[in-house]
């Protein structure tokens, strides 16, 4: 037994070592000097320019590079223990989400601090999100539901700090797009920050090893054996939490290390703390060191973010993991959190209404510094009009998707964008444009059904066996978001062309619609609205649970393949004329709920009016903040939206 | 319940969407009796029944070109960060209405002005081209085009005179074109006289990146580096693959192929790398342009991606930097 421990742990160790050689070679041979092999073996013994490069640039990156990986790596075996749950890691628990938003707050208001202290920031962030995931996710720490809260903080994090990115353009300049941490180094000063740190962090995870080894057979255990629990639990958070702010304030977010590396080394058959963290460090370094070389190969002179490449294979990684854990999952009772005591139709509906109506009174009213209510001037009528009713449509359509999914899947998590639908839409887009740049943008569309199609087909394919688990499902569809944006980076850099374009189109805009949009959007919706209303009747049947409705004569297999295309069709339109705005379909039918209960064809009708609301809203705040100029309304249902998310996760009990 | 509310709602929206389509064509009155002008530009021929009054410009260098030819637009985007970047003679009036971002200008500010005629450019606007018709003839210009063997430069005096004609200015504007040639002449018997130790230069713009400083570098076929040619200077940048904006980007390690060049360059005040991020790297300051003193500052708001005045300044700021020192 000792043997063959030891002999996996050899095994593992060579491989892991020998790639990271290759690696940091080929690593250090890249750069946009082209020196050849030769001339930097040769060059870089004595003092001049070969030996500058490689000292002030390379090395340090390179360094970087391990240090980060090795960081992100131990911190994640950490956290997987801590929580009991192998789906942990600073990134899936929106640690380095946290860190790095307080390193963009300080960044903007506090220009003086970031200099002096920006691991203090990130320090501070790291801790505040790990707080919010444990408050929220409740004590029990089930771990698809923390995976889940975690991801959730992060896209809350992202939609602040890309609206903080727009209002703050000038501070922010120097800041990289959310998510994309980069290794690249101008010097030591990052190196001599972060080794210490992270390697003070290490002994530290390594004294933790054995008393880790013991927690990890439970509590109880545990302390029946004479062990300080809550001090150990305490020491080991520090340390998962430190590693990955030092980490976050030198390279920015960089996610999915974390998972992998621990999750590698432990399929490996490694046992042990001590060994695991040993062996996740390398290992870690291995895979960040081999995502800076793959990122350099794919566009050469150019960065692709490092971040980016790490998400494109961590989003699968984490695909494939959450559908293991799952397995195991017991069926969680479906609560959707609806009220049984339904406000009346008659009462509820000419309410809305009113609201609506004052509301798209007050946006066709007001652009930010004037009142008019001549609203057939040509100024208003051209463009503030088709503007608000083309939000009011679009949030409809959405909202009835929501309706739509959330009651086939029997899910409450269930919308477009929280299943990575509308970000495989937009990746598909923009490798329809990466492949054919000359494309006109009315094609897009086309990429846009094909990469929705492609995560539905995901979806359907891995949660089926596990009869569509909500939280399941939402983690998957979350995994796939990760990926899509990480795919939709990379074509951007790849594409180099009409990104500023694509860049407003895949941020979901309701800006400059017309009477063509109007039209467009309202025969759309006047064809797609029957079969919706149609299919209500089979899915209050599905309420009863699936052998109630089969016993009620219904094909649950093709109501369930035909509401799904409904559903995702009417959301590839929605995505067709504003681009990616996700959560109108997630909030409104839940709003909806608690009115008017669980029947589907009152629930789609106050949904859809709520779901018009919002996005009028949404458009009209938009358009007055910072006018003249434009905040996406995307990102202002985002920021409306992922609270809500939060919300109702801790609702799910 | 709503569904015949949305039924009616539908029908007058049709209604009103017919009897828009009719009066869409109202006959413009222009007060002076004069000749109509085509402009040419990436969205085909656009007719103006007179020359444009009250221009809307959506792109910086535009608005420059208008300048130029003595007409201060009616409203332009980005106001606000334009005066940061440009630095040209005539300054823009401060009755000029913002109407928003570049990227997506306010519709509405833009329609309120009544303008004679909308100017954009085809990486930002072609998507909204349909909107801003409905508002005024608009024509297009792309200054990037993809096809290689167009001059910059070349690209930047049509406009430049399509600009000029859309206005009535077409004399103003040939006028300005053979200034600026008198002075590129002078300019270049300047540099010839200064006896330079290298007539080999780069231009750069920087900005911090992520962690470290990007510089672009301007390839050849870029407008700023054929204005470095025509006063005889010599770019040595050449560029591994084409880039559509001329220019390539590149960190402190892609500057050592070049060193023996003269250094031009102009960097944001606030963001000055150079002085913040540099200082003391080994690698920059063993760079032989940096240890014998030969890189220039141009000047933060030299407008690199500009029209004529633009052009004019950049030459002005390169001769003083290069001759004066």
């Amino acid at each position: 037994m000792l043997r063959r421990l030891l002999n996996k742990s050899t095994v593992s160790l060579t491989a892991g070592f020998f790639l990271l050689i290759v690696l940091s070679v080929i690593h250090l041979i890249q750069g946009q000097a082209d020196y050849t092999v030769s001339e930097l073996l040769t060059g870089v013994w004595t003092e001049g320019r070969i030996q500058d490069i490689v000292l002030s640039f390379r090395l340090p990156r390179l360094a970087m590079g391990l240090l980060a990986g090795g960081a992100l790596a131990v911190s994640g075996a950490v956290l997987q223990t801590l929580t009991n749950n192998p789906l942990a890691s600073p990134g899936t628990l929106g640690i380095n989400a946290g860190a790095f938003f307080f390193v963009v707050l300080s960044t903007i208001f506090f220009p003086g601090l970031l200099g002096a202290f920006p691991f203090v920031t990130a320090l501070l962030g790291a801790v505040l999100s790990s707080l919010l995931v444990v408050g929220l996710a409740g004590n029990q720490m089930e771990p698809v539901r923390v995976a889940l809260t975690g991801m959730i903080i992060s896209l809350l994090f992202a939609s602040i700090t890309g609206a903080l990115q727009l209002l703050f353009e000038n501070q922010t300049n120097g800041l990289f797009l959310w998510g994309s941490g980069t290794l690249v180094q101008l010097n030591w000063e990052g190196v001599a920050f972060a080794a210490p740190v992270i390697l003070l962090m290490f002994i530290c995870a390594m004294l933790l090893a054995k008393p880790m080894d013991i927690l990890s057979l439970g509590e109880d255990i545990a302390s029946s054996l004479g062990q300080n629990v809550r001090v150990v639990k305490l020491a080991a958070w520090g340390v998962a939490i430190v590693l990955a702010a030092a980490t976050v304030s030198v390279v920015g977010p960089i996610g999915f290390i974390g998972l992998m590396a621990p999750h590698i080394v432990r399929m490996m058959g490694i046992r042990g703390h001590l060994q695991i963290f040993i062996h996740s460090f390398i290992w870690g370094s291995v895979f960040l060191v081999g995502a800076d070389v793959l990122g350099r190969l794919i566009q050469p002179g150019q960065e692709v973010p490092v971040g980016a490449m790490t998400a494109l294979v961590g989003g699968p990684w984490l695909l494939y993991l959450a559908w293991r854990t799952a397995k195991s999952l017991k069926r969680g009772e479906r609560q959707m959190g609806g009220t049984t005591k339904p406000i009346r139709l008659k009462l509820i509906v000419p309410v809305l209404v009113v609201i609506i109506l004052g509301i798209t009174v007050m946006a066709l009213s007001f652009n930010g510094s004037v009142w008019t209510f001549a609203w057939l001037e040509p100024v208003v009528w051209n463009f503030r009009v088709p503007r608000v009713l083309t939000s009011f449509i679009v949030g409809v359509m959405l909202a009835i998707t929501g309706v739509i999914l959330q009651g086939v899947l029997r899910n409450p998590l269930a919308d477009a964008s929280v299943l990575g639908v509308t970000s495989m839409a937009g990746a598909g887009a923009m490798l329809l444009l990466v492949l054919f740049p000359s494309i006109p943008p009315k094609f897009m569309p086309l990429g846009a059904t094909v990469g929705a199609a492609l995560a539905l087909g995901i979806i359907l394919v891995t949660a089926w066996k596990n009869n569509f688990q909500p939280m399941l499902v939402a983690l998957m569809g979350i995994a796939i978001s990760a990926f899509g944006s990480a795919a939709t980076q990379v074509f951007i850099v790849k594409a180099k062309l009409a990104v500023a374009s694509a860049l407003v189109w895949l941020s979901g805009s309701t800006y400059g619609k017309g009477w063509d949009d109007v039209q467009f959007a309202l025969i759309l919706l006047a064809v797609f609205i029957w079969p919706a209303i149609y299919l209500t009747r089979s899915l209050d049947t599905l309420t009863f649970g699936d052998d109630v409705a089969a016993g009620l004569g219904l094909n649950i297999r093709s109501t369930r393949v035909w509401a799904l295309i409904i559903g995702v069709a009417i959301s590839t339109v929605a995505v067709s004329i504003v681009g990616t705005i996700g959560f109108v379909g997630l909030v409104a039918p839940h709003i909806a709920r608690r009115l008017v209960g669980f029947r589907h064809l009152p629930l789609m009708l106050a949904s859809g009016l709520l779901g018009g609301l919002l996005l009028v809203t949404a458009d009209f705040v938009g358009r007055i903040l910072i006018a003249p100029k434009d905040i996406p309304s995307g990102l202002v249902v985002a920021l409306i939206g992922t609270p809500y998310l939060l919300y109702l996760l801790r609702k799910m009990k | 319940m709503k569904k015949p509310l949305l039924i009616v709602l539908t029908a007058i929206l049709l209604l009103i969407l017919a009897a828009c389509s009719t009066t869409e064509e109202e006959p413009a009155a222009p007060a002076e009796e004069a000749e109509p002008v085509t402009i040419q530009g990436t969205n085909g021929e656009v007719t103006l029944d007179a020359p444009a009054q009250k221009v809307v410009v959506l792109e910086w260098t535009y608005a420059e070109d208008l300048l130029a030819v003595g007409v201060q637009p009616a409203g332009m985007a980005d106001i606000s960060d334009y005066g940061n970047y440009v630095n040209i003679e005539p300054q823009l009036d401060e009755t000029v209405v913002d109407v928003g971002g570049r990227q997506e200008p306010n519709l509405e500010a833009i329609a309120a002005l009544e303008p004679d005629l909308i100017i954009g450019v085809s990486f930002r606007h072609d998507g909204m081209l349909e909107q801003l018709e409905t508002i005024a003839p608009t024509v297009i210009f792309n200054p990037y085009p993809e096809d290689e063997s167009i001059d910059l430069y070349q690209e930047m005096e049509t406009t430049f005179l399509e600009i000029a004609k859309a206005v009535g200015k077409t004399t103003e504007g040939e006028q300005v074109l053979t200034d600026l040639e008198a002075q590129y002449e002078e300019k270049a018997a300047e540099i010839e006289a200064a006896d330079l130790k290298t007539k080999d230069v780069i231009l750069t713009l920087a900005y911090s990146g992520a962690q470290a400083p990007e510089i672009r570098v301007f390839t050849p076929n870029s407008m700023a580096s054929i204005i470095l040619e025509r006063i005889g200077l010599n770019n040595v940048h050449e560029p591994d693959q084409f880039e559509i904006f001329g220019s390539s980007t590149f960190n402190v390690e892609g500057l050592v192929k070049y060193e023996d060049a003269n250094y031009l360059y102009t960097v944001p005040e606030e963001d000055n790398i150079y002085e913040n991020q540099l200082k003391g790297n080994p690698v920059w300051e063993n760079l032989a342009f940096v240890q014998e003193g030969r890189t220039y500052d141009l000047g933060a708001d030299t407008w690199l991606y500009g029209g004529p005045l633009s052009a004019e300044t950049l030459m002005n700021q390169i001769t003083d930097v290069l001759v004066t020192d």
